[in-house]
């Protein structure tokens, strides 16, 4: 039984200290960024029932990492934040007053995914605006999506926006058959222009239902909304997409240099998504780093109809795209998040006796800013050699009426009361 | 260019004859790129003046290859696309390299193969096999992974049929095999990566409606 014992399952990994305190780093940004937005934190745990997910099919269920209680009853790994978070709406917080904005980070298990740097455990963070309908909500997810992916340190990216009630409204009024609808489908969401003649041919599409799909596949200026709404004849169409013109335009007076492109193929997970939708893409990224839009009919399926629009981002993705931009610069990105894994910390020998005065002396260069290790040995000097050669630790010892620096490393303390020479100097006289 | 070569557009081409008639295709549309059937055994060709560089690689990689982004599009027979599962945009067919994917077998099944009980089927394309049968057939049937020589199997009744791409037949007629039913027709496709479609997408879109003008 020890075959394994050296290695990780596929798809999950180890933070090394350098990748350890990128992620505890980006935490922080995130943190502080969704904070200062106004948003409520909410945690939910890392085991559900698996009926949290099977009952609005939320997730494939291939895709939920399983097991059975006690009871016999089917638990699941966490999978996502905003189904979680609309049980918790509709449960603990069902006198709680709407709308109101929301964040989450935590872990999330996806049995189908890994390969191409993604992963099947791994932290994502969300945003839930619920009892949110209309375009001042669609308009705010994408700002704060966007102010999100800027709080990272990251420069380069672009929106995708589009909506996916408008094609749902179009294939009810083609009333076709499932296949075709399928097929449909499929080549839109893969703008797949050149497949029209085909379908066209397999399913007898109408003149107007092929000149539909060829101005959604291939057109992305703001005119196509207009154009595409006077061609339907709709009054359900055209809403939708003067709400994603509405969307647009607000997005784009507040920031006229965000990269936003409207694209009105993006169709995926059209049964759960109800209204605008947007991805964000990177340089160094094969999919998108960011999945948001308004999903109307979540909530109701947990007992609390409410409108809601959101997005959600994962922490690996961030990343690796804050990786491609700091290597484009011959940097790392430890760079780009102002952080350092250059360990500068103390390291205090001392006689067992004067245990004491060393953790004084460790409590007063802390204070100094100065992060401070007891060691665990007796003072050799071949040890310290040894240490000293390894690593930039301030050597120290102390002992009953001694004080010094062993390495004489010059440090700086950033802050605190008194200079590192005055505070060995009071321990090396013994006045401590 | 960046170092990363942001600036360059990546395109990878099977190697072989369809990277040959790509290139034929390309200078038709007066697309300017490296000519593949001069690389020898260069496996990667860059023109930094055009920004652009193709990657000479196996059919089967080139959906990885794309799916991953490390080439913003490529061009990639529909059959290996079926078989990769791949989340790519799908965007132009080619109109070459036609051929077609075909259950095959034995001339006395060619009425009886629908109702025939546990169907082995020996195949190099064992996930679309099995995708087909449940999607079209509702049965799940029983798939043998082989590399190539597929005619092989049905003949030393290691399996009651194949599943293979068949282009003039002259194999199937050789070895005594025959079509029982054409699956797909097949031909290459033009597919892109879904995040350099909307981060380069000038680019892109002009090199997919230049071709899309000469596409037969």
């Amino acid at each position: 039984m020890n075959k394994w014992k050296y290695f990780s399952p596929e798809g999950v990994r180890d933070l090394l200290p350098a990748e350890f305190l990128a992620e505890e780093e980006l935490r922080r940004r995130l943190t502080e960024y969704l904070h200062q937005s106004g948003l409520r934190g909410l945690g939910t745990p890392e085991i559900e029932f698996y009926d949290l997910y099977a009952s609005g099919r939320f997730a494939p269920q291939e895709g939920l990492f399983k097991f059975i209680d006690e009871r016999g009853r089917i638990l699941c790994l966490r999978y996502d934040g905003t189904i979680p978070l609309a049980r918790v709406l509709g449960t603990s917080l069902r006198e709680h007053q709407l709308p109101d904005g929301f964040w989450y980070l935590g872990s999330v298990f996806r049995y189908n995914e890994q390969g191409g740097g993604k992963l099947r455990a791994f932290q994502q963070a969300g945003v839930e605006l619920i009892g949110a309908g209309g375009t001042r909500a669609d308009a705010e997810a994408l700002r704060l999506a966007s102010g999100f992916l800027a709080a990272t340190g990251l420069q380069e990216y672009t929106f995708a926006l589009g909506e996916v009630s408008y094609f749902k409204y179009l294939l009810e009024n083609w009333q076709l058959a499932g296949e075709a609808e399928a097929a449909i489908i499929a080549a839109v969401q893969s703008q797949a222009v050149a497949a029209l003649p085909t379908l066209t041919a397999s399913y007898g599409l109408g003149a107007d239902i092929v000149r539909a799909l060829e101005m959604i596949m291939t057109r992305r200026d703001i005119g196509v909304l207009e154009d595409l709404s006077a061609l339907a004849g709709d009054s359900r169409v055209r809403e939708a997409l003067d709400n994603l013109g509405a969307v647009y335009a607000a997005v784009r007076q507040i920031d006229p240099e965000v990269n936003l492109v409207l694209d009105l193929t993006l169709l995926q997970s059209m049964e759960y998504y109800t209204g605008t939708v947007f991805k964000a893409y990177a340089p160094g990224l094969a999919y998108p780093l960011l999945s948001g839009g308004r999903y109307d009919n979540v909530l109701a399926n947990f007992s609390r109809p409410a409108p809601a629009t959101g997005f959600s981002s994962s922490l690996p993705f961030i990343l690796r795209a804050l990786s491609w931009q700091a290597k484009n610069r011959d940097e790392d990105v430890l760079d780009i998040l102002g952080v350092s894994d250059k360990l500068r910390r103390a390291r205090i020998y001392y006689a067992l006796p004067a245990y004491n005065r060393a953790v004084e002396l460790s409590r007063e260069l802390i204070a100094a800013s100065l992060p401070t290790l007891l060691d665990w040995e007796d003072y050799d000097p071949d040890t310290a050699e040894a240490v000293r050669e390894v690593s930039d630790d301030l050597l120290l010892y102390v002992d009953l009426d001694d004080c010094r620096v062993l390495n004489g490393a010059d440090f700086d303390l950033s802050r605190g009361t008194d200079s590192l020479a005055g505070i060995i100097a009071r321990y090396a006289k013994g006045e401590a | 260019m960046d170092k990363n070569g942001n600036g360059l557009l990546t395109i990878a081409l099977p190697k072989g004859r369809l990277a040959d008639s790509t290139y034929g295709l390309f200078v038709e549309a007066q697309i300017q790129c490296p000519d593949p059937t001069e690389a020898g055994r260069k496996l990667i060709l860059t023109d930094e003046e055009l920004g652009i560089r193709l990657i000479l690689a196996k059919p089967t990689d080139v959906p990885t290859y794309v799916e991953y982004g490390v080439a913003d599009m490529g061009v990639v027979g529909l059959d290996t696309l079926l078989e990769a599962e791949r989340n790519l945009l799908e965007v132009l067919d080619l109109g070459i390299g036609r051929c077609a994917l075909c259950l095959c077998g034995d001339p006395k099944l060619l009425d009886v193969w629908p109702s025939l009980p546990h169907k082995r089927i020996g195949s190099k394309y064992p996930r679309y096999t099995e995708r087909y049968f449940i999607e079209q057939m509702r049965e799940s049937v029983e798939v043998i992974y082989l590399n190539g020589s597929v005619e092989l199997a049905p003949l030393l009744n290691l399996t009651d049929m194949i599943v293979d791409i068949v282009e003039s037949g002259q194999t199937l007629r050789e070895n005594g095999l025959v079509v029982l039913r054409e699956l797909t027709p097949v031909s290459a496709r033009l597919v892109v990566n879904q995040a350099s479609m909307r981060i380069k997408q000038e680019r892109i879109n002009g090199i997919i409606s230049a071709l899309s003008a000469v596409v037969k």
